[in-house]
């Protein structure tokens, strides 16, 4: 194993150069475009100190480049950092929670790639990025952390067996890609094939800005409503345009979907533009979680997703996210590849009855606050707030009767929701710390709250509302048992 | 109908009572001064009725409020607080209408601190301060050397079963 200190890859210089200049853009715009003529005494010093920033900028990211180094050992990763004031920091392998490869389209024009490594901290050190860097150093890492992660006394066997012909065959197997079908499926699904509305609305209201559109929009409208036939190809013509952009967004998210798993790790590729990998350890999982908004329950799908204690990507992208329109069996087939040691229970169990009656009987605080203001503003409308009642009585009778529960010897597994039904399975050892509690009104029906917290990011608190108090009980007396399970 | 859960069985201080007492007397006084002096200014600037009448009815509602935290609160909050932590578990019970039950594992516990205010200071109690990855849990009111003992108790039991965690799921797996 190589242990020596390696600079960043010279490229990355580059990469923060381009992202310096893309970020300073506007300003870049404004001081020497818009204001060029402008040589007063003011703009002159603006103009000077953004020169000066630039320069400031642009040394540092070659002085950086200059000192900044990592070193890789069979346990962990070493940052040395900072020019004049140096800092080293080191981040043992057994902390990192899940490892991300993002290769946006800059990275595939130079042929590199870049790779995040999360832990499980928060802060700004929570992880470790190599933004830029050759596909070889990024398997070379990888590989590191990958193997650093196998109990030392199962290492040699690995290798052992990476030796044995008969057993060449990689183990790294792809467990699900999806079809044509899949990605139809999803674009509709997704309501992306509508995404065009509000983009043309906008583009509209945009050029209106400049050129007043009133008067085209109204002969245009004018037009059309002499010429009714008309209506009809354009809107398919809009349709179908609309229909093609939705699937090309659909494709260009999930078009090369691709989980794949071997013995220890779970690998989720997508992107086709943007490619990223996201890997977590299956001892990292803390849990699994499955949504169903109202439109998947529907449709028999579901949203399978991982939680990791490291972050999981930023915005959209979702990384931790199994398929996200997987039909139902499906579904619990994957996870029950990918993550044996995970069980469904098929048997949970529904709430009380009576308990509806305590869940209806609660104070509608949103409801009193929206009559309340109603009566003040509209006092007309009203009959809006029946309307609100209503629909809230029939949100929660609905949560009522998705809710249920189960916990066997090593899992807890919850589900509830009204519109997104959500189902939650964690492994008793994963879960740091439990609550049960019981309200005035609770007490009156013989029920209670359990709550219980999952690590991740943001962390991730489940309540489970009015169960028996014999449940409340056992799932304490659950909890405690941990400790003879756990060997330490 | 209760919640059929053991009990942990230590108690804190009593003189918990005297303190919140104190720091809660002291908060709603805060409180309801504020609020005369919006009802003063209420009649003072000739506000609108409606918002001189939503002052009188904060002004109520706070009356009550301090003579439930003043008074009964206190004494609830002291004589329904349980905790009990050993080797592998820190149990904690408090509450008297909505009653709580807490388990942290000893393995999963991140830090313990031990905290004084001015009114502790007064009766030479401590807060203890339990922290896990994803929350933190005070047990309040508690005498000094019991405190200081539990700090070292819980630090040396924590750092003992340090969770690996992947030592957790190997273990659970196996």
């Amino acid at each position: 194993m190589t242990t020596e200190k390696q600079r960043y890859h010279p490229s990355s210089v580059l990469f923060q150069l381009y992202s310096l200049l893309k970020g300073s853009f506007f300003i870049i715009l404004y001081l020497f475009v818009l204001r060029s003529s402008q040589d007063t005494g003011f703009w002159q010093i603006a103009k000077a100190a953004f020169l000066a920033f630039l320069v400031m900028a642009t040394l540092k990211i070659l002085l950086n480049w200059m000192f900044n180094r990592y070193e890789l050992s069979n346990e962990a990763i070493v940052l040395y950092n900072g020019i004049f004031v140096k800092k080293q920091r080191t981040i043992g392998f057994k902390r990192i929670q899940n490892v991300q490869q993002t290769t946006n389209f800059l990275h595939r024009l130079l042929k590199l790639t870049s790779l995040t490594l999360e832990t499980g901290t928060s802060g700004d050190e929570a992880s470790v990025r190599f933004p830029v860097l050759a596909y070889q150093e990024a398997d070379r890492i990888k590989g590191i952390v990958e193997k650093a992660k196998l109990p030392e006394e199962l290492q040699p066997d690995r290798e052992e067996a990476v030796e044995l012909p008969s057993i060449t065959v990689p183990k790294r197997q792809i467990y699900f890609t999806p079809s044509k079908k899949d990605l139809i499926k999803a674009a509709f699904t997704s309501f992306s094939v509508l995404a065009i509305f509000p983009i043309l609305f906008s583009l509209y209201f945009q050029i209106d800005d400049f050129f007043n559109l009133d008067n085209a929009s109204r002969s245009v409208f004018h037009y059309l409503t002499g010429h009714l036939w008309l209506l009809l190809p354009i809107l398919l013509a809009a349709l179908l345009l609309s229909a093609m952009i939705g699937f090309i967004t659909t494709y260009s998210k999930y078009g090369k979907f691709e989980i794949s798993a071997d013995e220890d790790r779970i690998y989720i590729k997508k992107g086709v533009f943007t490619e990223s990998i996201f890997s977590i350890q299956k001892d990292k999982v803390q849990a699994i979680k499955l949504e169903q908004p109202f439109l998947k329950r529907m449709l028999g799908m579901v949203e399978v997703k991982l939680l990791s204690a490291g972050n999981v990507g930023d915005e959209a992208v979702e990384t931790n996210s199994l398929f996200p329109f997987l039909p139902i069996k499906d579904a619990h087939q994957l996870v029950k590849q990918l993550l044996p040691s995970y069980e469904f229970s098929d048997e949970m169990k529904p709430l009380p009855k009576n308990t509806l009656w305590l869940r209806l009987l609660r104070p509608y605080y949103f409801w009193i606050i929206a009559t309340a203001a109603l009566l003040y503003f509209k006092m007309e409308w009203a009959w809006l707030s029946a309307v609100l009642l209503v629909f809230l009585i029939a949100l929660r009778i609905a949560d009522f009767r998705f809710t249920q529960y189960a916990f066997n010897e090593r899992f807890v597994q919850i589900r509830k929701g009204a519109f997104v039904v959500e189902t939650f399975i964690t492994k008793r050892v994963k879960i740091q710390e439990i609550e049960v509690t019981q309200g005035w009104l609770q007490r009156k029906f013989g029920v209670a709250s359990l709550h219980f917290h999952n690590r991740g990011k943001p962390l991730h608190i489940s309540v489970l509302q009015d169960v028996p108090n014999a449940a409340g009980q056992q799932f304490y007396l659950w909890f405690k048992g941990r400790s003879k399970v756990v060997k330490l | 109908m209760y919640i059929n859960i053991e009990e942990p069985t230590k108690k804190i201080s009593p003189d918990a009572i005297r303190i919140w007492r104190m720091t809660n007397a002291i908060i709603e006084g805060i409180v309801l001064l504020v609020i005369g002096g919006l009802l003063f200014s209420g009649y003072y600037f000739d506000w609108k009725e409606w918002i001189v009448w939503i002052f009188w009815g904060l002004l109520s509602l706070s009356i009550f409020a301090t003579v439930y935290s003043v008074w009964f609160e206190p004494a609830i909050t002291q004589r329904t607080w349980r905790y009990e932590i050993d080797e592998d578990y820190i149990q904690l019970k408090y509450g008297r209408f909505e009653k709580h039950h807490k388990l942290i594992p000893m393995a999963k516990v991140e830090y313990v601190s031990t905290n004084q205010g001015p009114f502790l200071r007064k009766y030479d109690l401590y807060d203890l301060t339990i922290g896990t990855v994803t929350s933190s849990h005070k047990i309040p009111a508690i005498p000094r050397e019991e405190a200081i003992a539990l700090r070292a108790k819980i630090g040396f039991l924590a750092k003992l079963k340090d969770s690996d965690e992947e030592m957790d799921a190997a273990a659970d797996d196996n």
